[in-house]
């Protein structure tokens, strides 16, 4: 009798073959075992473990010596998660999280990522790096069964936000990536960030802001179906993904994943970097309240950022920076503004910023109150 | 026991709505079967009023008041079932709203005009006048599990972002997680009023407007105020205040507000 793994490894081939010639690269498993070796025996190697987001492991913001070896870890984790109140998603993570870890290196530096599929997964997976050059991001050289592990290492060239996501061939590779299989890597200039004026420029925090967007089935009676596992939610989950309407939206995973108590906090004159990718679909992030003093938008540091701005734009499969002073204490509302999505679709996170409100920005002269309709009010109109 | 409605009471509720165009109330009482009642006895109990207060131009808590009470109050011991809201859509009365086909369970997705007008025509019915509670009556039902609206905040605190973050805070440990399964009606229990399913995932409508008042210097009155009724108080967790026509608070709260998880309704009996 076949295991529903073994069940699902198949439709896996089936599914994937009729692509094969029209998108043959993307099914290309090569190695470079062939290639001239390369001595990096004289850098140094230094180990870092990442953190689950929307925290980001420490780091160097102006590199304080020469290139070195980054060796990450991460290990794919299939589970249920919940993803609202009443919804699941049967989520394909990198180390456990949605979105996956921020990495962070300086240009010059060398990433060796060991990517663990462990034995209890059911699908095959890897990982493209947008950061990288070559073999499809580094897709081709990392497919990894369950139970297999592979190491690779690219050059981190082009200093920016990139992002990173699983890509196993064919129809795998949008539902791996709507499954939650999705995360960035920063790659900082050697000395650190600059303003438009190419003045150094540093930052107190660091948030990694990884947004999702899910496409969970309803049954009949218009409930969210739960599955037994991801083969079981494939094809109904297929059609859904293929409207092209999200049933999600979220921050760090979940509806409510970064509000309540998973809010985010910071202190007045406290300066936020706030990293934003997504994988998949184009976003406008927001600071209600607040702005972009300074943003990447398209993420990419030998770019001179934009200041000023109210709203900035993640294409689909970017990730952008964007630098913010608060200057106001209080609750700001970080959101897509396509408040639709903000507010009915989840994808929504709260700052909490303590301290000394500053009425000289902002003073509510008149409290709300009635006015005398009779004399007041007439002078409003043209 | 609470009285079970019967298949036949609906459908002949149902009979005489599709016979009549005209909404014809009855002359006599069509229902004599209420559900079960919970007496509160007249008496003090502490309250705040529901809206903004300030004093000057500063927001305040609003002041905690001893009221007293001179008459009992008759309360359902128990929110709306479906099965009694849908006696009244049959009977055309008022307009449908999503069910999950438990009919011991509480009605929910229900705006105040749905709430109103469901209490409209109870009373019609059943010759008796019933109506939504006001926010302090459903105080004095909600007994130990009123969750009592004041930060704590000095008065005299200047700063505007203190009682932002304060209340962003209360809310978050006083609501918890939300809770989006409908449960029977009793799940929650009742309080030491014998009131049933306060408190629970059902945030209750009540009567009372949103009041902008202002508060006397020492903190302690409201010297004047203004109503404002195109929202109403909803009472459950904690006060909020919902537009009349919401059915569902859960999606297109405001940015950085935490909504309600169901709106329900249950009705007082004047005596």
């Amino acid at each position: 009798m076949l295991t529903r793994r073994a069940t699902l490894m198949g439709a896996v081939a089936v599914a994937a073959a009729p692509l094969a010639i029209k998108a043959s690269a993307s099914e290309e498993i090569m190695d470079t075992s062939g290639a001239q070796a390369v001595d990096l025996s004289t850098l140094p190697r230094r180990k870092v473990k990442l953190v689950k987001p929307p925290f980001v492991h420490e780091h160097e913001q102006v590199a304080m010596s020469g290139p070195a070896v980054i060796q990450f870890e991460m290990k794919i984790i299939e589970k249920e998660v919940q993803v609202a109140d009443d919804a699941y998603l049967q989520a394909m993570t990198f180390n456990g999280s949605m979105p996956g870890p921020l990495m962070v290196v300086h240009e010059g530096d060398y990433v060796e990522l060991t990517l663990y599929n462990p034995p209890e997964n059911m699908m095959q997976h890897n990982i493209d790096f947008h950061a990288a050059t070559g073999a499809l991001g580094g897709g081709s050289l990392t497919l990894v069964n369950p139970g297999e592990k592979t190491v690779l290492r690219f050059k981190a060239t082009r200093p920016g936000t990139f992002v990173y996501h699983c890509a196993p061939g064919g129809p795998m590779i949008p539902w791996h990536v709507v499954s939650g299989m999705s995360g960035a890597i920063m790659v900082l200039p050697r000395d650190g960030l600059k303003d438009h004026e190419n003045n150094p420029v540093s930052y107190d925090s660091v948030y990694y802001i990884g947004e999702n967007d899910f496409y969970i089935p309803k049954d009949e009676n218009g409930e969210y179906m739960r599955f037994e596992d991801a083969g079981d939610s494939y094809a109904d989950t297929l059609e859904v993904m293929n409207g092209l309407i999200p049933t999600h939206v979220t921050f760090n995973g979940k509806v409510g994943g970064l509000t309540g108590d998973n809010a985010l906090t910071a202190t007045q004159g406290e300066k936020v970097l706030f990293v934003h990718s997504q994988a998949n679909r184009d976003s406008r992030p927001h600071l209600i309240g607040g702005h972009g003093d300074l943003v990447w938008e398209t993420g990419k540091f030998n770019n001179a950022p934009e200041r000023d701005l109210e709203t900035w734009f993640i294409r689909g499969g970017s990730a952008g920076a964007a630098l913010y002073e608060f200057l106001q204490p209080g609750v700001y509302a970080y959101v897509n503004h396509n408040l639709i999505e903000a507010v009915n679709l989840g994808a929504t996170a709260h700052v909490l910023v303590e301290g000394d409100w500053n009425n000289d920005l902002m003073e509510q002269v008149v409290a709300p109150s009635e006015y005398d309709v009779m004399h007041e009010g007439k002078t409003a109109l043209p | 026991m609470r009285p079970l409605v019967t298949l036949s009471a609906v459908l002949a509720i149902g009979a005489v709505a599709t016979t009549t165009t005209v909404m014809l109330w009855p002359n006599s009482p069509q229902i004599a079967d209420v559900p079960e009642i919970v007496v509160i006895p007249a008496g003090s109990y502490s309250y705040r009023p529901s809206g903004d207060f300030r004093i000057g131009t500063r927001s305040v808590d609003a002041p905690r008041e001893t009221r007293s009470a001179n008459t009992d109050l008759e309360i359902m011991k128990y929110p709306v079932s479906e099965s009694l809201y849908a006696q009244c859509v049959a009977a055309a009365a008022c307009t449908e709203t999503t069910v999950i086909g438990l009919l011991e369970a509480p009605q929910t997705d229900i705006s105040y005009v749905d709430a109103t007008s469901f209490a409209r025509w109870y009373s019609s019915m059943t010759q008796q006048t019933w109506r939504l509670p006001t926010d302090d009556e459903w105080v004095r039902a909600a007994g130990e599990r009123y969750v009592d609206a004041g930060l704590g905040i000095d008065k005299d605190e200047e700063d505007p972002s203190k009682r932002w973050l304060a209340n962003y805070r209360r809310l978050v440990s006083e609501r918890g997680d939300s809770d989006v399964e409908i449960h029977p009606l009793g799940h929650f229990g009742v309080n030491e009023l014998g009131v049933s399913d306060i408190a629970g995932n059902i945030w209750e409508w009540t009567e009372s407007c949103f009041i902008n008042g202002q508060v006397s210097e020492d903190g302690t009155a409201v010297v004047e105020q203004t109503n404002y009724c195109g929202v109403r108080a909803v009472q459950g967790k904690h006060r909020a205040f919902i537009i009349e026509f919401v059915r569902d608070a859960k999606v297109g709260g405001c940015a950085v507000g935490i909504p309600p998880d169901y709106l329900g309704f249950r009705l007082v009996r004047e005596g």
